[in-house]
Formats: structure tokens, C-alpha cells, sequence
């Protein structure tokens, strides 16, 4: 199949699996989560050949529509972008397997719409990921917020609706005025939208006045969460877990990374992200250790993860701020390694919900007797996500220490290290609370436990994460291959 | 791609790979008997790749012995651990095991920083494993303190050529950590022995070990590890001689003998460091003897089995004893000292060694390992470790030239007349009118032990503080931008109200209005 | 000559001689669909029109032989021919559901007059627009103006506050009718001509002080119909208590023509494509524009009437067409001309949607809406997609709207102007959400059964919701054309 036509059916095996499953509806719940399954393998392995088969050399946009001359909707392949396809490709099918345990167990009602939200969402991340352009890149995002919302408001509980409308408050508002904004801006200055080797931008504005644009696409990307922006990532936890772990991993704040990952590459262009980045890598390095911080203090666990994922994400930020092509190379690594110990993270949060209903840490003592493979999965997500070898989230860190090392950063350094300590500080307390510490009922002070009776964990919950956990010390392995990929779209002429 | 891909491969599997791949079965299926099965399968395949790999990497006779004692300390614990199960520790060992060889066959920083680091979750989690809130404390300041360290080797690592001073003082920084230099050596104390009795076998034998002869190669010769390994091996003796609790005590007494290894580093002279590698494989296999016998007797409550006297006092012997494992060693860094013009730190070593026996080979032995009337006899397995362990220290002890030349020296008279006395005056200590009047008790001293576990926590609960300012102001800040807005709102709306309400005279006086302006301004 | 040829009047006297023949009619269902008939004829002689001003020729045809300037002149160029498609469109649209739609307010046997003054009203719109007389601008717009007023006092079988509504517009617009002919008087007393293209020769020889003063009472009176700030007051009343096909009509039409007839003006009469008379586009319409996107849609949000809140949304998206024409040039033209095709399909498929609605359920306020995404899956997906298009979403209309509008401004480096653009339409997403919320999660008091629209509501609000993401996704022909007209209106006047 010809690259234009794998792009296309990128887009299409979504948006068709989305009107499969609303046809099928409620009236046969096993065929429309068939449906789903059977969608996202296609989409893997479309994404997988896309892969493969790619060579810059012959890779051609394809323009589906010009909405207004000069901001047209062109889909083109390219190394970044197919690295984060295949992260949201390959998630989805656990995403999807972790969904049908979780929502049955939950009796959730309204789960067509669920199911197509979830395939819609995934469309609107595969055009984000094979964007050719701005306008193409800028659309799909928007269409991912609107297409989100129904999944945040699921429950539509009092919470969720407001939580719901917070999520698309700072969303909305963020990409219709900074990034909308910064988009006119770069047409007018640079007079195209295309995303060009190099940067389009370079002597086009004033240095004075790029770091202005610079935030602009810093704040207008409201889905990479930087702070003070942040707060709809911890309002939108009133979604359904496997919401969540969509939202953090794979597709919505990825999405938000990755658009500032190309906007640095193919917009500013490196030398120029350079010299605008500055005031950012503080701004992201103090996000980071904020965010820790307050991620310490949270009792809900879902709470608990958003703020980590904050402190992650700015991470990415931080990388782009570098404008190096060494630490672009660390961002990419750490939008796959963090979508993989996140999603396992979640999916652990989650499946302890289903099982004991219980959502805060001070609730969970002692839970790891019941399902130690789920814990333990946690344990593994958590050590990737902290940076510790032999997990995959390891490299961004240290990549990340080589480019700070480089420019001769002390605090940054300093920050790096203390960031993969201070995730620790709050991610291993839950696993040692569930795994070591004794549960309430044992303590002759507690008070007495209203909570019910601790129901099995269907497997389609327990297999996803175990998978991603085991995923996180094969990519501390296939690390190099992703670099080695991505290395020539950067301009990494040496590999770390 | 070179680095990396070294650090990961190094051209083919790490070494160890079927101890870690057993570890990793261990720990997942819930049958400890085929967790010990897979142990001594992955041991006897890492085993029998040796010798390939002693070819490959060119490794050094003291080396390939320190590769195999690993192999028999792994073996030691698997054969216990049948004794009581205890999975995460059997797998805990397992893991750490096999990360320790692939540590020791590390080539560069980056590799060493990665192996290290699974050596020190896998021993952050048999310390946990232990199951009292002492031992969920001390596990966590363990991870998170050699996690530090982890970091420390990582940034160097990340730094690369530049900055060779900055590289050098974050080794230093990361050594001190990991080899329990004072003041950073409490975890240690408080880790070791709140793991359960196998654990405490798993522990003791790798992640130190790994440090002081790995890092310590990079810091041979740094003048301060001299002074640094001498007050260690002094200032740690001394708690351990009125420690009452077995285990705590030789934790205390493998600081005091790390101290000694540190000094040899300071030293940094040839046969200094080849003492410093013999007694590391020395320490290994006596402190494991020990630990064999501290746990045999907490594994039956207190009440000592027939049998463990023997094992002890093999145990106690190995500590000094010219012939057995400890003294090889101890002598050549003795030695080494001698022709540094420092005699007298040569004494303070062996008087150190002397204490040691005293404190927690004799006078345990004496107390402790007397079997009441009717007692069962050890178990086949211990008896078999036991063997096991003695042949090695043997072999080390009497052929210890063979794999570190510069060791014959410890067959000469001079340190062997000096051991003798020192030996003989240690066990006159054991006569009971000394011996009444050397006080025990649990936790002795324990003020000296730092950092205390609850600090490195409370580091944690402390910077929860931090997060609570934060998330305050962000709630302030919240609330104070949804009041602005709203009151923004509230202004907008009644603006827009005043400009679209009121009646139809409204409408027309507003026509005129506008109408007299645009004239106005045409005119004007 | 073939029929064709006579076009150009046939488009206003078809509308405007059936009418009353029509209102003669006693069955109401013939009347509705002969109203229909014309209504479609009409729109095929638009198109005609049309696609004979493609090319950028004008059509000048002289009433009755009588060469202009004294004969009246029907001047058709493709401007014209775009408004007079929209007029016509419209109409064939509203026109099909019409009936159904007003079926439960109006008695039958009144229905007839009610089409009448339907047609009335189209013949008075879109002879606005093609006529190149002054005075004829004037006659026609009182013509389109009292069947206004009658049209929306049809509403008065839901809700009596219609009349007064329609009593209020009635009251205002003659005063706006009165400031148009007092300015057309004084620029005749001048230059002693009717025709406007005349007058664009005549008026820079006349008399300073006369312009300027009928300029000023042009301008004031236009504003009126335009329902710019701040003389939008009937507006809200007027769109809320019509009959929602009424409404549909007007949106799509009313201020559209106004607005039309201020560009149309300041080129042909005046020459001068960015102001009138004295009074300067560029420094009068931005402010204006942006008070009207800011106020409007702020009180779009605390609306209890779905309508009414479309009404405001209405006003706001007027706002930004005057920002567009205030901004300039050729570009600011074009974009304002974009911005009111779009406008009129995206409101139009709204309002027809919304006459669904009422229809089915006899109520459009906020929170009868409950359960409508269950209940009417098909109205709801056409009302998010015209939320969609007035919020600005890409793939809708609105996106190209506000997009052309925001780059123009940039261009013209009035990065203010963009910032106070994009900063309204947030509150947009306020208010649309509010439906959205509305329909999708508000549970209402009693769940009903399924129950979408009447069927003949389906095709307007297909083709409207279609058009919507169509020119959405490929707004490329409409700029072409818009680009063209302004071209036209920028380079030929003097």
C-alpha cells in the first residue's frame, strides 16, 4: 500500500470503527467491543508498515482539503510524528482490552458512546501525528479537545460535569487565543504553515520579540499542562479511569508534547529555539519540581498521577526550551517512555478501584495480598516513570543530564536529579503502603472499615498492565532503535 | 549509538542474565520450591558461562575469584531459604546477584550506574520485605539514599570527558554512599539487619562489595578514603562491641571491615588494592558464615540447634584465623600500610580484626550456640552451606597468593606473629570475669548510626510541606482568578444590559443621539 | 430577449406580483406551496443572475426602456448577484418548511396573508439589492420592512409579547427609514439625481455640507437596519418572539442586506470604499464591532430563550463583520463578505433547526431543551454543528470566518483588533456550551420517547448543517468569488 493510502486509512479505520460501533450500539455489547479491538489492531499494524516502510526520501504530503489558500489540511510521514502514531496505536489496544474489563465491572452505563468517543479521539491523534502542516496539526488538535469532552463528563455526576468544563475551559481557551494567535502570527511572518526541516521562522521575527511566540505556543498548547495552565489535567480525573489513561497517555497531553516537539523542530527550527528557549527551561524545570512537590501531597491517587504527569510533561517542555538536538531527541524518548509507565500507573489506580473501591492511598494498606501482579506492574511503572534503569524511562533522564551537562546547566542538573528522587517520593508510598504495610483492619485503633467486600479483578484489567510494565523494560532496550530512527529529522549527527 | 548500546550489551547478554532471568521467575510464580529450582538452575548456567566470560573480558584472577564467591553466596542463600521460604528475598538475591556480575563486567560509567542501581532496588526490596514497619522505614531510606547515589553516577556518567573534577567528587560523593562512609553509613545498620535472616545473606554480599572494588578502582589512591576507611574502622567497632542483637552487631562489623578495604583504597598502591579485592572475597564469605549462623539461631527463636557451635566457630576462625578467608586480605592492606610509614594504622587494623572476633565471633559462639538438652541437629542444608562456604574460605585463604601475588606477604612472620597475639588477647576477653563486665544491649549506641531511616522519610513528609505551600497558592491563586473573572463578567454583562435594555423611547433617543454624534464628527 | 434576459426585475416582480394572488387563496395548503414555487423560481433566476456576473460583468438594466439616469436602473453586479442568491436561497429554504412550521401559531385561514407578506418580504430584500436607484433602495426597503413587521407579529399565537416586539421594530425602523430618505433628499437636492452611479459622479462637484449631512442620516439609518450598537435593541425581541421560520428568514437575510447596502453606498455613491461621507470606516466599525462581539455574546450567555441567545449570538457575529469592513482594503471586504455567506448558512441552519424543535416540542427555552440528544438525536447533531461553526471549530464555516478576519488584521498589523477577535470567541464557547449542556446533560423532568423533527424540517437543516462544514473544509470558491467582488468594489471606484 502506497505510503499517501496507509496515511489515509490512518485517519479512516478510526473514524469507520467510531460509526461501526454507534451502529452497533447497545444492543450487542460483545460485537461493538469486537468492533473496537478489531479497529485498533488494524490501526497498529497500519501504523506498524507505515513504519517500516518509511524512507524520507519518498515520503510526499497528501493535501485532503484547503480550507482558506494557504491553510490546507496535508498529511505527511515523518520520524517524530510516526514514533508518537505507534505509541497511540499500540496503547489503544491495551487501552481498549483495559476499558471492556473496567466498564463491565463498573456496570457504566452509556459505553457506545464511549467506545466511539475513544475511536473518534484516536483519529483526531493520528492526524495530529501525521500533520504536514500547522493548520493540519492545529485542526486535528481542536477537533481532539471537542472530541474528549463526552469521554471527561462520562459519569455526568455533579464533579464530572464540572470537572468536565474546566477541562474544556483552559483547552478551549488556551488554543483559540495563545495558539490561535501564535499560528496567524507565524503565517503572516513566515508566510507558510508547512513544517519545513529547519524551521520556517528563522530572521522572520524580530529576537526580541520570539520568545513572545515562543510563549505563545508554550501557553496556547494548553494539553502539554504547563504550569500555572495546568488545572484542567487534575479536574479532568473525574473521567472513568480508562479516560484517564487516555488523557495522560495516549493520546491527549502526548498530543501536547508532541505538538511542541514539532513546533521546535519544523517551526523555530533549532538555533532559533536556542536562543528563544531560555526563560522556558526555568519555567519548565520549576513546573517539574512544583509539580512533584504537590504531587506529594495528595491523598487521591488519581490526584496523585495527574500532577506527576504534569511534572513529566514539563519535562518534554524543558527538552524543547534545550532547542538541542540531543534533548529533542531525550523529549521523544520521554513522550514514549512516559506514555508506557503512565498508562500502567493508571491502569493500576484503576483496577484497585474496581477491586476495592478504594481511591486513596491511606485507604489501600495492605491491598498487595489480593493482587501482587497488579502492584507489582505499578511498582514497575513507577520506576520508569522516576528514571531508574532497567526501565525504559531511564534515557530521556539521562539524555536529558548530557544536555544540561553540556551547556554547562548546574541547576538544571540539579533539578533533573532531584526530580527522579522526588517521583519516588510519591510514587513508591503507594506501592509500599499496598505492598508492606498492614491493612487497617489489623490496627486495634482504626477506625472500623465501612468499604465492601473486595471483588476479583477481572483479567482484561490485570493484563493490560502487566503488559505495559513489562513494556517499560523492553523499551529501556529498544531505546537506541528509536533513536537511531528519529536521529536524522533532528540533526543528531553523534548518538549518545 | 556506542554508548548506550555498550552499556546495555556490551556485545550480547549481560553477564549474570540467567540469574536475572531466574530472579525474575522466582519472583513471579508463587511456588517457592520452583523459585529455588530456577536459582540453582540460573546459578549453574551463570556458572558455567564464567570461564567464557574470563576470556572475553580479560578479567583478572582476583577478579573471576570475587565473580565466583558471588556465585557461592548466591548459592548459600537459595540453599537457606529452603530452610524458611522466602520468595521476594530468594529473587530479592537472585537479581542482585546477576546485576552484580554485570556491574563488575561494566565497561563504562553509564553500564556501572545502570547495574548498580537494579542491584539497589532489588536490595531496597528483600530489606522490605522483612515486613516491620522498621524494615518498610530502613528499606525506604535505603532505595531512596542509593538511589541518590545511582543519580550521582548517572550525572557523572552524563558529564562524560568534561569536567573531570566535577565527575570525580560526584564518584566520591556516590561511593560514600554506596560503601557506608561515615557520616552517610547508618542505612546500613538500619537495613541489614531488619531484613529476614536469608535476606540479611543477599545483602551483605553485593551492592557494597560491588562499590568499593568497582568505584574503588576509579578512587584508588585519594589521600582522604585513608583517613575516611580508618575512622570507619575504628568508629564503627565500637557500637558493634556492645551490640546485643547478632545481626545488628555484623552490620556494624562490616562497616568496620569496609573501613578497612577504604583505607586500602586511599592507599592506592598496587598490592593495597589486590588487598583490598582479597578482602572483600574474604569478607564475603566469613560475614555470610555469620549471618548463616545468626540466622540459624532466629529461625528457631533463640534456641540454639547441635551443630551450630561448629558452625560458628568456623564462622569466628574466618574472621582471622592465617589459612582461613579474612586474614589474606586484612595483612596485605596491613602490609601495604607498613611501607606507607604508617605501622601503627597497621595495629589499629588488627586490633580492629581482634575486636570483630571478639564481638561477633566469640562471644556470640560462647552465649548463644549452646544447644539445650534434646535440641534437633542443624539441618543438612545449613550443614552443606556451611561446608560450602568453608572450602571456599580455605581455598582463599591458603591459595591466596595464586590469585593475588602480592598476598604471600601474609604468610610472612611479622603479621602472622602479630595476628597471633592479637587473636589470643581477643580470646581472653571470653574469660567470664571479663566477659561479665562487657555490657550488651539491643540498639547500642544507635545515636552513631546515621542517617537515622526516619530522617531520609521524614525528608519526604518534610517536602510534603513544601507541596502544601504550593498547592495553596494555587488555590488562592484559583479562586482568585475565577473572582476576577467573575466580577469581570458581572461588569460585562451589565454594561452589555445598559447598552440592549430599556424601552422603545430608548431605541429612538439613542437614533438621535447617534445621529447628532455622526454629524458632529462630519462637521468637526 | 428571452425570459432570462428580463432576469433582473423578473427576480423582484415575481416575489412581488404573486403575493398578493396568494393571499387571495383560500386553501392554505396551496398557498404554502405555491409560496414554495416562487420562492424556488426565484432562486433559479438568482442563480441565473449569478452565473452571469460570474466573469465580473454587470448587468445594467434600464426599467421599462427608459435609459438612466432619469429611468430607474437595475443594476446588477456580482455583488448583487451573490445578496440576491442569498435573499432568494433563503427564502426557497424558510419557504419549504414554512407552513408545517407555523401551522400551530397561525390559523389557517389567515395563512394565506402570512405567505403573502413572506413574499412581500423577499421581493423587498432583494429588490434592495439590485436595484441601482436610491430612491428605489428606499421604497424597497419600506416594502421589506412592513412585511417585517407583519411577519413577526405572526408569532403572537405562541407568545403575545411578539406584537409588541414587532411594535417596537415597526417604531424603530421607520425612524431608521426616515433618517435613509432624509439623506437621500439631501444628496437628490445636491446633485439632482436618484441613480447612484450618477451620484458617485455628481457628488464630489456638489456641495460639501449637503453630502455630508445626508451622509450622516444614510449612515445613522443603515446602522439601524444594521442593528449596530447601539441601536440593536429591537433585534433580540424581534428574532425571539417571530415564529422561528420567520426568524430563520431574517437572520439570514435582514442585517445581511443593510449591511450590503453601507458597502454598497460608501463605493458607488460616495467612491470611496471606507467611508461615508465624513464618517471613516477603519475608525468607526472596529470599536463598534468589537463592543457588539463582546456585549453580545456576554449576554448570549445568560439568555433563558435558546432564541433569544441566537439573537445575541446574532448580534456579536454582526460585530465582526464590521470589524472585517472596518479593517479595509480589498482584504477587509472580502473578509467581510465571507464572513456573511457563512454567517447566513450557519444561523440559518441554527434557526431552522431550532424551528424543529419548537415545532416538535412548542418550547425554545433553555430548559425544555432536556434530553434533546436522546429524544431528537437529528436536531441535536445539526444544533452542535452550528454551535461548532459559531464558536469557531475547524472544519466549520466559523473557523474560516474568524480566521480570515484574524490574519487580515495581522496583515494590516492591528494585532489588537485579532487579540479582541479571539478573545470573544471564547465567550462563545460559553454560550454554546450552555446548549450543549443543555441538550446532552441536563436530565430532564420526564424522559420521553423518541420523537426527532417533523420530517420536512430535514432537508433545510441538512442542506444548512452540510453547507456549514463545507464551507468549512473547502472555503476556497467562496473567498475566490469574495476576493473578487472586493477587487472589483476597491479597484473601480475612483
Amino acid at each position: 500500500m502506497s505510503g499517501a493510502g496507509l496515511m489515509l486509512a490512518a485517519l479512516a479505520l478510526p473514524l469507520a470503527t467510531a460509526l461501526l460501533i454507534a451502529l452497533v450500539g447497545e444492543r450487542r455489547p460483545d460485537l461493538r467491543e469486537a468492533v473496537t479491538l478489531a479497529g485498533a489492531t488494524a490501526l497498529a499494524i497500519t501504523v506498524a508498515l507505515m513504519i517500516a516502510g518509511f524512507d524520507s526520501a519518498t515520503a510526499a504530503p497528501l493535501v485532503l482539503a484547503t480550507l482558506v489558500p494557504g491553510f490546507s489540511l496535508t498529511l505527511k510521514a515523518e520520524p517524530i510524528g510516526l514514533v508518537f502514531a505507534g505509541v497511540a496505536s499500540g496503547l489503544w489496544i491495551l487501552n481498549s482490552l483495559y476499558s471492556i474489563g473496567y466498564m463491565r465491572a463498573e456496570h457504566a452505563p452509556r459505553q457506545t458512546r464511549f467506545y466511539a468517543c475513544f475511536a473518534l479521539a484516536l483519529s483526531a491523534a493520528m492526524a495530529i501525528a501525521l500533520s504536514g502542516n500547522l493548520a493540519t496539526l492545529f485542526v486535528a488538535y481542536e477537533i481532539l479537545t471537542l472530541v474528549t469532552y463526552p469521554l471527561v463528563v462520562h459519569w455526568q455526576t455533579e464533579g464530572a460535569i464540572e470537572g468536565a468544563r474546566r477541562y474544556l475551559a483552559y483547552l478551549l481557551a488556551t488554543s483559540l487565543v495563545p495558539f490561535m494567535a501564535a499560528l496567524v502570527w507565524t503565517w503572516v511572518a513566515a508566510g507558510t504553515l508547512d513544517f519545513t526541516p529547519g524551521g520556517i521562522l528563522a530572521g522572520k521575527v524580530s529576537a526580541a520579540l520570539m520568545p513572545v511566540l515562543l510563549g505563545l505556543y508554550a501557553y496556547g498548547v494548553g494539553k502539554a499542562a504547563l504550569m500555572p495552565l495546568h488545572g484542567w489535567l487534575p479536574a479532568a480525573m473525574v473521567a472513568p479511569t480508562p479516560v484517564s489513561a487516555l488523557l495522560h497517555a495516549v493520546a491527549v497531553v502526548k498530543a501536547g508534547v508532541f505538538t511542541l516537539l514539532k513546533i521546535a523542530v519544523y517551526i523555530f527550527g533549532l538555533p532559533t529555539m536556542a536562543a528563544a528557549g531560555d526563560w522556558l527551561v526555568w519555567v519548565a524545570g520549576g513546573s517539574v519540581i512544583a509539580a512533584s512537590l504537590i504531587a506529594m501531597t495528595k491523598d487521591d491517587l488519581k490526584a496523585r498521577l495527574a500532577y506527576s504527569t504534569v511534572a513529566q510533561l514539563a519535562l518534554v517542555t524543558l527538552a524543547v526550551a534545550l532547542g538541542e538536538p540531543l534533548a529533542i531527541a531525550a523529549g521523544v524518548l520521554q513522550l514514549v517512555m512516559h506514555a508506557w509507565g503512565k498508562i500502567t500507573l493508571f491502569f493500576g489506580a484503576g483496577a484497585i478501584q474496581i477491586a476495592t473501591h478504594k481511591k486513596k492511598l491511606s485507604e489501600i494498606a495492605g491491598i498487595g495480598a489480593q493482587m501482587p501482579l497488579l502492584i507489582v506492574s505499578f511498582l514497575g511503572g513507577a520506576l520508569s516513570v522516576a528514571g531508574l534503569p532497567p526501565f525504559g524511562g531511564m534515557w530521556p533522564k539521562y539524555l536529558l543530564l548530557e544536555a544540561a551537562a553540556g551547556r554547562h546547566m548546574v541547576l538544571l542538573v540539579v533539578c533533573l536529579g532531584l526530580s527522579t528522587l522526588l517521583t519516588l517520593g510519591y510514587l513508591l508510598p503507594v506501592v509500599i503502603t499496598a505492598l508492606f504495610r498492614k491493612p487497617r483492619d489489623e490496627d486495634p485503633h482504626a477506625l472500623p472499615d465501612t468499604g465492601h467486600e473486595p471483588s476479583p479483578l477481572p483479567l482484561l484489567a490485570l493484563l493490560p498492565p502487566v503488559i505495559t510494565a513489562a513494556g517499560c523494560i523492553l523499551l529501556f532496550l529498544a531505546a537506541p532503535a528509536i533513536l537511531a530512527f528519529i536521529a536524522p529529522a533532528i540533526g543528531l549527527e553523534t548518538l549518545p | 549509538m556506542t554508548e548506550m548500546a555498550h552499556a546495555l550489551l556490551g556485545g550480547g547478554l549481560p553477564p549474570g542474565w540467567p540469574l536475572l532471568l531466574a530472579g525474575l521467575i522466582a519472583f513471579a510464580v508463587r511456588s517457592e520450591v520452583i523459585g529455588r529450582l530456577a536459582g540453582i538452575a540460573g546459578l549453574c548456567a551463570s556458572l558455567a558461562l564464567v570461564p567464557d566470560l574470563a576470556a572475553a573480558a580479560n578479567l583478572l584472577p582476583l577478579e573471576l575469584a570475587l565473580m565466583v564467591t558471588f556465585h557461592l553466596v548466591v548459592g548459600i542463600g537459595i540453599l537457606f531459604a529452603g530452610q524458611r521460604p522466602d520468595r521476594i528475598a530468594v529473587a530479592g538475591g537472585l537479581i542482585a546477584g546477576g546485576a552484580a556480575l554485570a556491574a563488575l563486567a561494566a565497561r563504562t560509567l553509564l553500564g556501572f550506574a545502570i547495574w548498580t542501581e537494579v542491584i539497589a532496588l532489588a536490595s531496597a526490596f528483600i530489606v522490605m520485605a522483612g515486613g516491620t514497619p522498621r524494615a518498610l522505614s530502613a528499606g525506604l531510606a535505603y532505595l531512596l539514599l542509593q538511589v541518590t547515589a545511582g543519580v550521582l553516577l548517572l550525572i557523572a556518567a552524563a558529564l562524560g570527558q568534561m569536567d573531570a573534577p566535577v565527575v570525580l567528587w560526584l564518584l566520591f560523593a556516590a561511593f560514600c554512599l554506596k560503601v557506608a562512609v561515615p557520616p552517610v553509613h547508618g542505612w546500613l545498620v538500619a537495613a541489614y539487619p531488619a531484613a529476614s535472616p536469608t535476606g540479611s545473606l543477599f545483602l551483605a554480599a553485593f551492592a557494597t562489595k560491588v562499590a568499593v572494588v568497582s568505584l574503588g578502582a576509579a578512587l584508588a589512591g585519594a589521600e582522604p578514603l585513608l583517613w575516611l576507611g580508618l575512622v570507619m574502622a575504628v568508629g564503627a567497632a565500637i557500637p558493634m562491641l556492645f551490640e546485643a542483637h547478632w545481626r545488628r552487631a555484623l552490620s556494624w562489623s562490616l562497616v568496620s571491615q569496609l573501613g578497612v578495604m577504604v583505607a586500602g583504597i586511599g592507599l592506592g598502591s598496587p598490592e593495597a588494592m589486590q588487598g583490598v579485592v582479597l578482602l572483600a572475597i574474604g569478607h564475603i564469605l566469613y560475614s555470610t558464615l555469620l549471618f548463616l549462623a545468626a540466622g540459624s539461631l532466629e529461625i528457631r527463636d533463640g534456641k540454639a540447634p547441635r551443630g551450630l557451635r561448629v558452625l560458628a566457630l568456623l564462622g569466628a576462625l574466618s574472621i582471622g584465623l592465617p589459612g582461613l578467608a579474612g586474614y589474606g586480605g586484612k595483612a596485605l592492606i596491613g602490609e601495604a600500610l607498613i611501607h606507607h610509614h604508617m605501622a601503627w594504622a597497621d595495629y589499629v587494623i588488627v586490633v580492629v580484626g581482634a575486636l570483630v572476633f571478639a564481638a561477633v565471633g566469640l562471644r556470640p559462639l560462647v552465649e548463644r550456640c549452646t544447644p539445650a538438652p534434646g535440641a534437633p541437629w542443624i539441618s543438612l542444608r545449613e550443614a552443606a552451606a556451611t561446608a560450602l562456604l568453608v572450602a571456599g574460605s580455605l581455598l582463599v585463604g591458603l591459595f591466596g597468593p595464586l590469585i593475588a601475588p602480592a598476598a604471600s606477604v601474609a604468610w610472612h612472620a611479622g603479621p602472622l606473629i602479630v595476628q597471633a597475639i592479637a587473636l589470643s588477647l581477643a580470646c581472653l576477653t571470653m574469660v567470664p570475669a571479663v566477659r561479665r563486665r562487657w555490657p550488651q544491649w539491643p540498639d547500642a549506641l544507635d545515636f552513631l548510626a546515621l542517617p537515622k531511616p526516619a530522617w531520609v522519610t521524614g525528608a519526604i513528609t518534610g517536602l510534603t510541606v513544601f507541596g502544601e505551600m504550593l498547592s495553596r497558592i494555587g488555590a488562592v491563586a484559583s479562586a482568585l482568578t475565577a473572582a476576577i473573572g467573575r466580577t469581570g463578567g458581572r461588569l460585562l454583562l451589565a454594561t452589555a444590559r445598559g447598552l440592549t435594555a430599556g424601552g422603545l423611547g430608548d431605541g429612538v433617543l439613542w437614533a438621535l443621539a447617534l445621529l447628532t454624534v455622526a454629524l458632529i464628527v462630519s462637521f468637526g | 430577449m428571452s425570459v432570462l434576459d428580463h432576469a433582473p426585475v423578473l427576480v423582484v416582480v415575481l416575489p412581488l406580483l404573486t403575493a398578493p394572488i396568494i393571499a387571495l387563496l383560500r386553501s392554505a395548503r396551496v398557498a404554502g406551496v405555491a409560496t414554495f414555487v416562487v420562492a424556488a423560481l426565484d432562486a433559479a433566476l438568482a442563480f441565473v443572475l449569478f452565473a452571469r456576473t460570474l466573469d465580473g460583468s454587470v448587468i445594467s438594466y434600464a426599467m421599462g426602456g427608459w435609459a438612466p439616469p432619469i429611468g430607474i436602473e437595475y443594476r446588477i453586479d456580482l455583488l448583487s448577484a451573490v445578496m440576491a442568491c442569498l435573499t432568494s436561497f433563503s427564502a426557497a429554504l424558510v419557504a419549504w418548511f414554512l407552513p408545517v412550521s407555523i401551522a400551530p401559531e397561525v390559523t389557517p385561514g389567515d395563512r394565506p396573508r402570512l405567505f403573502a407578506a413572506f413574499l412581500l418580504c423577499l421581493a423587498g430584500l432583494t429588490g434592495m439589492v439590485v436595484t441601482g436607484d436610491l430612491f428605489n433602495v428606499f421604497v424597497f426597503l419600506e416594502i421589506s420592512s412592513l412585511a417585517t413587521y407583519v411577519l413577526i407579529a405572526a408569532g403572537a399565537g405562541r407568545d403575545r409579547r411578539a406584537l409588541t416586539a414587532a411594535f417596537d421594530y415597526l417604531i424603530l425602523g421607520a425612524v431608521g427609514a426616515t433618517f435613509v430618505v432624509i439623506g437621500i433628499a439631501f444628496l437628490y437636492v445636491v446633485t439632482g439625481t436618484l441613480n447612484m452611479a450618477d451620484l458617485g459622479n455628481r457628488l464630489p462637484l456638489a456641495g460639501k455640507r449637503a453630502g455630508v449631512v445626508g451622509a450622516s442620516f444614510l449612515f445613522v439609518g443603515l446602522a439601524l437596519k444594521t442593528a449596530m450598537m447601539p441601536l440593536h435593541r429591537w433585534l433580540p425581541n424581534a428574532y425571539t418572539f417571530a415564529p422561528a421560520a420567520v426568524t430563520t428568514f431574517l437572520a439570514m437575510t435582514a442585517t445581511k442586506v443593510a449591511l450590503y447596502l453601507m458597502i454598497r453606498l460608501a463605493v458607488l455613491v460616495f467612491g470611496t470604499p471606507d467611508e461615508i461621507g465624513r464618517i471613516n470606516f477603519a475608525t468607526v466599525l472596529p470599536p463598534i464591532g468589537l463592543v457588539m462581539l463582546i456585549a453580545g455574546s456576554a449576554l448570549a450567555v445568560v439568555s433563558a430563550d435558546l432564541k433569544r441567545l441566537l439573537a445575541f449570538s446574532s448580534i456579536a457575529n454582526l460585530g465582526l463583520m464590521l470589524v472585517a469592513l472596518g479593517l479595509g482594503g480589498a482584504a477587509g471586504i472580502a473578509a467581510a463578505l465571507v464572513n456573511l455567506i457563512n454567517h447566513a448558512v450557519i444561523k440559518g441552519g441554527m434557526f431552522a433547526t431550532v424551528a424543529g424543535i419548537v415545532h416538535r416540542r412548542g418550547s425554545s427555552r433553555m430548559d425544555s431543551l432536556a434530553g434533546l440528544s436522546r429524544e431528537m438525536p437529528f436536531a441535536f447533531v445539526f444544533l452542535m454543528i452550528g454551535g461548532m461553526g459559531l464558536i469557531g471549530v475547524p472544519l466549520t464555516a466559523g473557523f474560516v470566518s474568524k480566521l480570515l478576519v484574524v490574519k487580515t488584521a495581522f496583515d494590516l498589523g492591528q494585532t489588537m483588533i485579532a487579540a479582541g477577535v479571539l478573545l470573544s470567541s471564547l465567550i462563545s464557547v460559553v454560550y454554546v456550551w450552555r446548549i450543549v449542556e443543555a441538550c446532552m446533560i441536563a436530565k430532564p423532568a420526564k424522559p420521553g420517547r423518541r420523537h426527532d423533527v417533523h420530517p420536512i424540517f430535514a432537508a433545510p437543516m441538512a442542506l444548512l448543517g452540510v453547507g456549514t462544514l463545507a464551507l468549512g473544509i473547502e472555503g476556497g470558491p467562496l473567498l475566490d468569488v469574495a476576493t473578487r467582488i472586493a477587487a472589483a468594489l476597491t479597484g473601480g471606484a475612483s
